[in-house]
C-alpha cells in the first residue's frame, strides 16, 4: 500500500508541474463555462431582438379557450386579445402552438378579491429554449395588462389600482405529455448539466490518462518503471489513482468556472430575463442557483446514487481508456494531447445524441454503452 | 571458483521475421563484470531487456541465483536495470526521484548515498529537466546503486557522455561491483571502455555470440593490439 501511495504522489507531482497539463486540465476547464456564458449572452441579446418580431405575429399562433363560455370578464379578455376563441383544449391544441385557458370562475375570483386562474399551454419541440421561455413570459405579461385594461373598463377603475389580477400557470406539451414548465426546465437543466459534467470529467480524465503515459514515453522512463519491485497491479493502481486525483482537480476547476457563470449570468441578463413582471406569474420561468440546489436536494436517493455512480464510472473508465490509449499510441506529450482529444470526441458521440433529445435505436444504445461518457440513465424520462 | 549468479541459456528472441537474438548463452559470476560488445543492432539491448525481465524470450531461459524467469518482486529487488536512453522525470527534482526509488525499495539512507554517488550536491533540489545529460545519467546510476542490487544490468552506460563524466561513471560501476562483490552485465560498443572495465567479454554480431574471453585472452588469441582489431577480425573486416 505504501508503494502505491509513493507512486500516486510521484504521479500527481509530475503531472501537476507539467505546463501542458496545467493548461489543458486546470486552466481550460476553468474558462470554458465563462466562455460559454459569453456566447449565450450574445445569443440571448440577439434573441430578445427576434422576440419582438415573434410577438407581432403572436395573434396568429395563440388561441384562447373559455372554460365557461358565459363568463363576461373572460369573454371581454378574449375579445380584447383579438385572437381565436375555442371551447375545447384538445381542439385548440390541434390548431395552435400556444393555448391560453381562462378557467371557469374567472370573473368570480376577481370579484371576490382573488387572482383569476389562467393556464398557458405551449407545444414545444425541445424541452428548453431560451427564446420560447421569453415568448411565454411576454404572453403572461401581456395577458396581465389586457386583464387589467378590461377590468378598468368594465368597472370604471383606475388601471393603476389593479396589480397582478391573474395567477398564470405555464405548462408545456412535450412528447405528447403536458408537464409543468418549471419542472421540465429543471429536469432538462439537471440532466443536460449532468451529461455535460460526465463529459467534462470523462474528457479530462481521459486526457490526463493519456498524458501520464505520454510523459513517461517522452522522458523514456516507462522501461525503468517496469523493472522496479512493484507489481503491475500496484503500478496501474498508482497511475489510475494519481491520474484520478489530477482529473478531480481539473473537474473542480471546471465547477469553479461553472459556478461563477451561474452566479454572474442572471446579473448580466437581468433586463432580458425580467422583462415580464415576474411576480405576476405563479410559475417562475427562470432557473436560479437556489432552485437548482433545491432540485438536487429533492432527488430520490436511488437517482442520486445513480448520478454519483455514473460520474465515478465515467471518470474511472475514462482514465483507464486514456492510459490504455496512451500505452498503445502516444509517443510523447504532444501526441498524447492530440490523441486524447480525438478519443474523447469519439467517446462523446453517444452523449451528443442524448443531449439532442433523440435517443438512438436499441442496438446502437448497446454499442454506445462501451463509451464511459454515456450516462447510464435515461436523461429526460427517468429523472 | 566464484559462485554462479546469472545464466543465460540458449536465448532466442524474434521480432516478426527478424531474429534479434539467436541462441545466446553466457554465465556471470560473483564479483564479475561481463560485457556484451557489438555494433548497433547486434542484439545487445534485446539480451539485456530479457535479463531485466521486460521481454520474454521465445526460446531458452535465464536463471538468476538459482531461480528461473519470470522474476518475482524479490528477484526484481536484486536486479537493477538502466536502459541506454532512460530519461528522468523532468518535473520531479533529483531528490524526489531518489526518495521515490528509496521508498519503493525501503532504503533508509537513500538521499545521503545518492548525493555522494551522483556528486550532484545541491543540484539534487532542482528539477531533473534542467540537468545536463551527464547529470541525468549520474542521477539514474545513483538510483540504481542505492538499492544495493546483486546484479547491475547496464545498457551503454556511458553513451553520449564526455570523457570526464564517462570516466566517473566507470569508476562508480567498477567500485560498486568490486566493493560488495556484486555482478554486472554491461553492453557497450566502446572498446576502450570494455578493456578498462570488463573481466570477460562476449562479442555479439547479428544476434549471435561470435567470440568470448577476457580482454587479455582475446588480444593474445588474435595477436591484436586492441579489442577493435579483434572485433574487426572476428566479424570479417567490417565490410
Amino acid at each position: 500500500m505504501r508503494r502505491v501511495y509513493r507512486f500516486i504522489v510521484k504521479e500527481v507531482k509530475e503531472l501537476l508541474r507539467d505546463r501542458y497539463v496545467l493548461f489543458a486540465i486546470i486552466l481550460a476547464p476553468l474558462i470554458v463555462s465563462p466562455l460559454m456564458l459569453g456566447v449565450s449572452y450574445v445569443t440571448v441579446r440577439q434573441a430578445s431582438g427576434a422576440l419582438e418580431q415573434a410577438l407581432k405575429k403572436l395573434p396568429e399562433d395563440v388561441a384562447v379557450v373559455l372554460e365557461d363560455p358565459n363568463d363576461e370578464v373572460a369573454k371581454n379578455v378574449a375579445l380584447k386579445l383579438g385572437v381565436r376563441v375555442e371551447y375545447s383544449v384538445d381542439g385548440a391544441l390541434g390548431k395552435h402552438p400556444i393555448v391560453i385557458i381562462l378557467h371557469s370562475g374567472f370573473a368570480n375570483n376577481i370579484l371576490e378579491g382573488r387572482q383569476a386562474k389562467v393556464t398557458i399551454i405551449s407545444k414545444v419541440e425541445r424541452p428548453f429554449n431560451v427564446f420560447e421561455v421569453a415568448v411565454r413570459s411576454a404572453i403572461v405579461a401581456g395577458l396581465s395588462d389586457v386583464v387589467t385594461a378590461v377590468l378598468a373598463e368594465m368597472f370604471n377603475l383606475n388601471p393603476q389600482l389593479i396589480k397582478s389580477p391573474i395567477l398564470a400557470e405555464s405548462k408545456i406539451l412535450y412528447r405528447g405529455e403536458i408537464v409543468d414548465e418549471f419542472r421540465l426546465t429543471l429536469i432538462y437543466m439537471i440532466s443536460t448539466g449532468l451529461a455535460f459534467a460526465v463529459f467534462i470529467l470523462g474528457a479530462v480524465a481521459l486526457q490526463v490518462g493519456v498524458i501520464s503515459i505520454g510523459v513517461e514515453r517522452e522522458a523514456k522512463t516507462l522501461e525503468l518503471l517496469l523493472t522496479l519491485p512493484i507489481s503491475k497491479l500496484e503500478l496501474v493502481a498508482g497511475k489510475v489513482l494519481g491520474v484520478s486525483i489530477v482529473s478531480l482537480m481539473g473537474f473542480a476547476s471546471f465547477l469553479a468556472g461553472f459556478s461563477l457563470s451561474v452566479i454572474v449570468a442572471p446579473l448580466l441578463l437581468a433586463d432580458v430575463l425580467t422583462e415580464s413582471p415576474g411576480g405576476v406569474a405563479g410559475a417562475p420561468t427562470t432557473v436560479t442557483l437556489p432552485s437548482l440546489i433545491n432540485a438536487f436536494k429533492n432527488l430520490s436517493p436511488v437517482i442520486t446514487a445513480l448520478i454519483v455512480l455514473s460520474i465515478a464510472l465515467a471518470m474511472i473508465a475514462s482514465t483507464i481508456a486514456g492510459v490504455l490509449a496512451g500505452v498503445l499510441l502516444a509517443g510523447d506529450i504532444r501526441g498524447a494531447l492530440v490523441l486524447g482529444s480525438y478519443v474523447s470526441l469519439i467517446l462523446a458521440i453517444p452523449l451528443l445524441a442524448e443531449i439532442m433529445g433523440a435517443p438512438p435505436p436499441m442496438p446502437l444504445q448497446v454499442v454506445f454503452l462501451i463509451s464511459p461518457m454515456y450516462p447510464p440513465f435515461k436523461q429526460h424520462n427517468q429523472l | 571458483m566464484e559462485e554462479l549468479v546469472l545464466s543465460v541459456v540458449n536465448v532466442v528472441k524474434r521480432f516478426g521475421r527478424v531474429t534479434a537474438v539467436n541462441r545466446v548463452s553466457f554465465d556471470v559470476r560473483t564479483g564479475e563484470i561481463f560485457c556484451l560488445v557489438g555494433p548497433n543492432g547486434a542484439g545487445k539491448t534485446t539480451t539485456l531487456r530479457i535479463i531485466a525481465g521486460i521481454l520474454e524470450p521465445d526460446e531458452g531461459y535465464v536463471v538468476f541465483q538459482g531461480m528461473r524467469q519470470p522474476w518475482n518482486l524479490e528477484v526484481r529487488r536484486l536486479i537493477a536495470y538502466l536502459p541506454e536512453d532512460a530519461g528522468v522525470y523532468r518535473n520531479l527534482t533529483g531528490l524526489e526521484y531518489i526518495e521515490l526509488i528509496g521508498g519503493l525499495y525501503g532504503v533508509r539512507d537513500a538521499v545521503e548515498r545518492a548525493s555522494s554517488i551522483s556528486g550532484l550536491g545541491e543540484r539534487l533540489r532542482d528539477r531533473s529537466g534542467s540537468y545536463s545529460k551527464g547529470m541525468k545519467r549520474r542521477l539514474l546510476l545513483a538510483g540504481a546503486l542505492i538499492v544495493n542490487p546483486r546484479l547491475l544490468v547496464l545498457d551503454e552506460p556511458t553513451a553520449g557522455l564526455d570523457v570526464v563524466h564517462a570516466t566517473a561513471m566507470r569508476k562508480l560501476i567498477v567500485g560498486y561491483v568490486k566493493g560488495i562483490r556484486a555482478s554486472a552485465v554491461i553492453s557497450s560498443h566502446n572498446m576502450l571502455e570494455v578493456s578498462y572495465m570488463c573481466d570477460r567479454v562476449s562479442l555479439i554480431n547479428r544476434g549471435v555470440i561470435v567470440e568470448s574471453g577476457s580482454p587479455k585472452e582475446l588480444l593474445e588469441r588474435y595477436k591484436a593490439s586492441n579489442l577493435e582489431e579483434v572485433f574487426l577480425e572476428v566479424v570479417g573486416g567490417g565490410s
